[in-house]
């Protein structure tokens, strides 16, 4: 029923500055904006977390607006709240956001705790705490353990398959002095990409951090990220927990956003499993026909970053429907892979990717998101432009080839977290693997 | 506002000049059937949102029909003799737009946000089933299937849980008293004619709210939604001060309900019915709130959290609505810490905002606080189109983006008074949900059965789980 249309693409300038301390700012203007945005990623984040202590890199994130050698953390609060904007640390950096007309309040209160943070031992002790607490909580939700056990069963003993935030135990251990140790060696002008949106002149921008960043250490690149990763092979886990539902997690390990099929693996994503409402095969099969869950999907496409992300498919269900759920998605995994998708169906999920495209730019936060992501994979300048053209050409041929090759339903990991045992589990392993022989 | 010379007769003259809200050039008209546009012009992104509410939610919902509105949301995608099932994500899909749908206590929700060159689609759709949708009985038990997977997935959730609880205490009486969701029993009992009544009440042009707003012009889209729109006849309008809804009493002292969970968290809700939205009270507990939970430097975050030590978080909520509303305080203790102390210290801080007025600084960075929500809130056209259409429907749309004006004139004393004549001990619900105990039987929550009345909340400002999204 659509008629053809030009392909739009989102209007995102950028000007890109090496500041003196080694970072890299990318600055997008935005006339008119109301509200003003920055991120600054840090290379390295968890992976860098040492074997006991895993959970530092976030800790030392977070503990960043807690104390600066110029401000308490009261004071820090105070000056940007009474503004109305925010700023907060985390494992790979800051972001924040402020009304646009504060930005250099921002950018100030930024440079503080990227640079200075003092890590004081009582905000220490009481962020860690908070973090145990809640790690603790966490170990009885099934949701988060499921989703934590397939990370282990897909990345085994690489660093992606660590829990981000650390076990109680492990947090428990870290230090002041890691803290501070981590932030001096790990947090340094050459790791960081630091982006900012907003109704600025990028020179302006510029010549505020070069100033206020210029003593800040250089430090070293990052060492070649460890790309061992367990084989491709059926492995399954259960976390027990009485519940109404159980949670499925099954999959495998996935590609990296440079990977050549990326555009071809987003279309087939989206006849697959994240087309949005019901226009994918397994929300149309397991949601709407079968009615076996409100949550379910399946996807390759979006985890993909600088290492490998997963494949995962995902659904919220009642026990009763354990079996025929992970049945639906073996099936249509398998059908995606055998079959040519229909010509109505590709253009449908062409048309979504294409069209869709210009949506989700509106917000400042977003804008920066996108600046970080494609410097962090060193997509060029016209990305935006490139990838809009290849969903466009993407084939059935190409939608069945990446589907063959980068999905594999015999050699997928299965989690399972609810009221269910595993020797059932186990047991539906067995049976999806002899169906599979045949 | 001029009404083109070709329109005029078919629409109302609307009563007042544009208004600019979130950087939006807003007009209301009014088509000869009822229906109430809303459009609201702004040209920073190439975006055009269409969000059509209708008053219907949990509010008007008979207790036999416990969760009708929020299933009928569900069905609204089922398909109608001219657009097939599963024809509306599939269009939307094809024009590479987006759509979903909410419902609340006192609206349901449906938007779609889409280019700016084929925004008018989202039009058809939305006429088309406003008045002919199919309730096939096959589909109909199917999506009880899945509202019933909903509900099984909040009975995981033990914030939800707790909540509805609370709430059930909250409302006694009242439709707000049950959960948007409503109840196994009650979903089951439903049959595809009962909805069908519920939708031709509800569903028709007199009580329709259309709000487009985005990169359009509103001349031409004034046009569009006549020619979609003009032709549906209106029903009866749902009268506000219907008969099944009881009048809400006072309390007559504090009420306490406490759940268990298998988890070592202890959390704790403490809520106050409080007033409607729109009144003065309302805005003045916009201030409350964030005195007390907005921001690091607020009061229950300083001392629960960073400085005591007592709680690993905590936030509030000023939850009006239209027949009335609540204040929510939500807190997780800290491990080890008693769960009486943590009661002590948050009844402390609100008995303090009774008794003693904020300090200048204090008000003022709440004030900031709530004009920078406000900004950030008019960043996506989507998010100004649902601003508009929840107050337009629940109050009066232009008080939408308008906080800030009124917020700056609330005085610190009005806080006091405020705080000491709702938020009185005697008037509180306090619910905890403790960790199971050893040897505690592993059945957890079951879904409550009507009459047993749970609930939550409902509007914008109001904590995350309220309103339904269909997805």
């Amino acid at each position: 029923m659509a008629a053809a249309r030009e392909l739009s693409v989102p209007r995102l300038p950028v000007e890109r500055f090496p500041l003196a301390c080694g970072a890299l700012l990318l600055v997008s203007p935005r006339p008119g904006a109301s509200v003003c945005a920055l991120q600054a990623h840090l290379r390295g984040g968890n992976s860098l977390d040492p074997a006991g202590k895993e959970g530092l890199a976030h800790l030392a994130g977070r503990l960043v607006d807690q104390g600066t050698k110029r401000h308490t953390e009261e004071e820090l609060a105070a000056r940007l709240e009474n503004a109305g904007g925010s700023l907060g640390g985390g494992t790979t950096g800051i972001s924040g956001q402020v009304a646009n007309e504060r930005w250099e309040l921002l950018l100030e209160s930024f440079v503080e705790c990227l640079t200075t943070p003092t890590y004081p031992a009582d905000k220490v002790e009481r962020q860690k705490q908070r973090l145990v607490d809640r790690l603790l909580v966490d170990r009885d939700d099934p949701r988060v353990q499921g989703a934590q056990l397939f990370r282990r069963l897909v990345y085994g003993e690489h660093w992606l398959g660590r829990a981000e935030q650390g076990e109680p135990e492990s947090v428990a251990a870290i230090t002041r002095a890691d803290l501070r140790r981590f932030h001096a060696g790990q947090w340094c002008g050459k790791r960081a990409l630091i982006a900012f949106c907003g109704d600025v002149k990028p020179a302006e921008v510029r010549r505020f951090l070069d100033a206020r960043l210029a003593s800040w250490r250089a430090g070293a690149d990052l060492p070649p990220p460890d790309l061992s990763f367990p084989p491709l092979a059926p492995r399954s886990g259960v976390f027990p927990a009485e519940r109404q539902q159980v949670h499925v997690f099954l999959g495998h390990l996935g590609i990296r956003r440079t990977h050549p099929d990326y555009a071809a693996l987003t279309v087939m994503d989206h006849v697959l499993g994240t087309g949005p409402g019901f226009t994918n095969r397994i929300s149309k099969r397991l949601r709407d026909e079968l009615g076996l869950a409100y949550t379910v999907s399946a996807a390759i496409h979006s985890s993909a970053g600088v290492l490998p992300g997963t494949f995962t498919a995902y659904i919220g269900t009642s026990p009763g429907h354990l079996k025929t759920a992970i049945q639906g998605f073996g099936r249509e995994i398998r059908r995606i892979q055998r079959e040519l998708v229909p010509a109505d169906e590709l253009e449908l999920a062409r048309n979504y990717l294409t069209g869709s495209f210009v949506l989700g730019f509106e917000r400042a936060a977003r804008r920066v998101q996108t600046l970080i992501s494609a410097e962090r994979n060193r997509l060029p300048d016209d990305h935006l432009e490139q990838l809009l053209r290849a969903f466009a050409a993407v084939s059935a041929e190409d939608v069945r080839r990446v589907a063959a090759e980068h999905l594999h339903p015999d050699r997928s990991c299965l989690a399972v977290a609810g009221p269910v045992q595993k020797r059932e589990v186990e047991a539906l392993v067995a049976r999806s693997r002899t169906r599979q022989g045949r | 506002m001029l009404i083109p010379t070709g329109l005029r007769g078919t629409f109302r003259r609307p009563g007042s000049a544009p208004v600019l809200k979130a950087g939006a050039k807003v007009a209301e008209h009014r088509l000869e059937n009822g229906m109430r546009v809303l459009l609201a012009e702004r040209h920073s992104d190439p975006v055009v949102a269409v969000v059509l509410l209708y008053p219907a939610g949990a509010r008007t919902e008979t207790e036999r029909e416990a969760g009708v509105s929020h299933f009928l949301e569900h069905m609204m995608f089922k398909g109608t003799r001219r657009i097939g099932k599963g024809e509306v994500d599939r269009l939307t899909t094809e024009l590479g737009g987006q759509n979903n749908a909410f419902t609340g206590y006192d609206h349901t929700a449906y938007w779609f946000e889409l280019a700016a060159d084929r925004w008018e689609r989202a039009l058809e759709i939305e006429a088309d089933r406003m008045h002919d949708l199919l309730f096939d009985p096959a589909e109909f038990a199917a999506e009880r299937a899945v509202v019933l997977e909903e509900l099984a997935m909040g009975e995981d959730e033990p914030w939800r849980v707790l909540g509805r609880r609370v709430e059930e205490v909250l409302f006694p009486h009242h439709p707000y008293g049950r959960p948007i969701i409503g109840y196994p029993d009650t979903l089951e009992g439903l049959r595809p004619e009962d909805m069908r009544d519920y939708y031709r009440r509800f569903y028709h042009p007199g009580n329709a709210t259309l709000v487009v707003c985005g990169d359009m012009n509103s001349r031409a889209a004034l046009a569009a939604v006549r020619e979609r729109f003009a032709g549906i006849p209106s029903g009866v309008p749902f009268v506000q001060a219907d008969c099944f809804r009881r009048a809400l009493e006072e309390p007559a002292g504090e009420k306490r309900v406490t759940t268990r969970w298998d988890d070592p968290a202890q959390r704790l809700i403490v809520a106050w019915p409080t007033t409607k939205v729109g009144t003065a009270d309302d805005d003045v507990l916009d201030l409350a709130m964030t005195v007390l939970a907005g921001g690091r430097m607020s009061r229950l975050w300083r001392r629960l959290v960073l400085d005591e030590g007592l709680a690993t978080s905590v936030s509030t909520s000023n939850d009006s609505r239209v027949d009335a509303g609540a204040l929510w305080v939500f807190a997780e203790s800290a491990q080890g810490v008693p769960a009486e102390e943590l009661e002590r210290v948050v009844h402390e801080e609100i008995a303090r905002l009774g008794e003693k007025r904020v300090e200048r600084e204090e008000l003022e960075r709440a004030r900031a606080i709530l004009l920078a929500g406000e900004a950030f809130d008019g960043e996506t056209v989507t998010d100004v189109a649902e601003d508009l259409g929840e107050w337009a429907v629940d109050d009066d749309w232009r008080r939408a983006f308008d906080g800030g004006v009124r917020h700056a004139k609330i005085t610190a004393e009005e806080l006091r008074q405020t705080a000491a004549r709702l938020l009185r001990p005697e008037r509180r619900v306090v619910g905890w949900c403790h960790p199971k105990e050893k040897g505690e039987g592993a059945s957890r929550s079951t879904p409550a059965r009507v009459p047993k009345k749970a609930a939550r909340r409902a509007r914008r400002k109001s904590f995350a789980a309220a309103r339904r999204p269909r997805r």
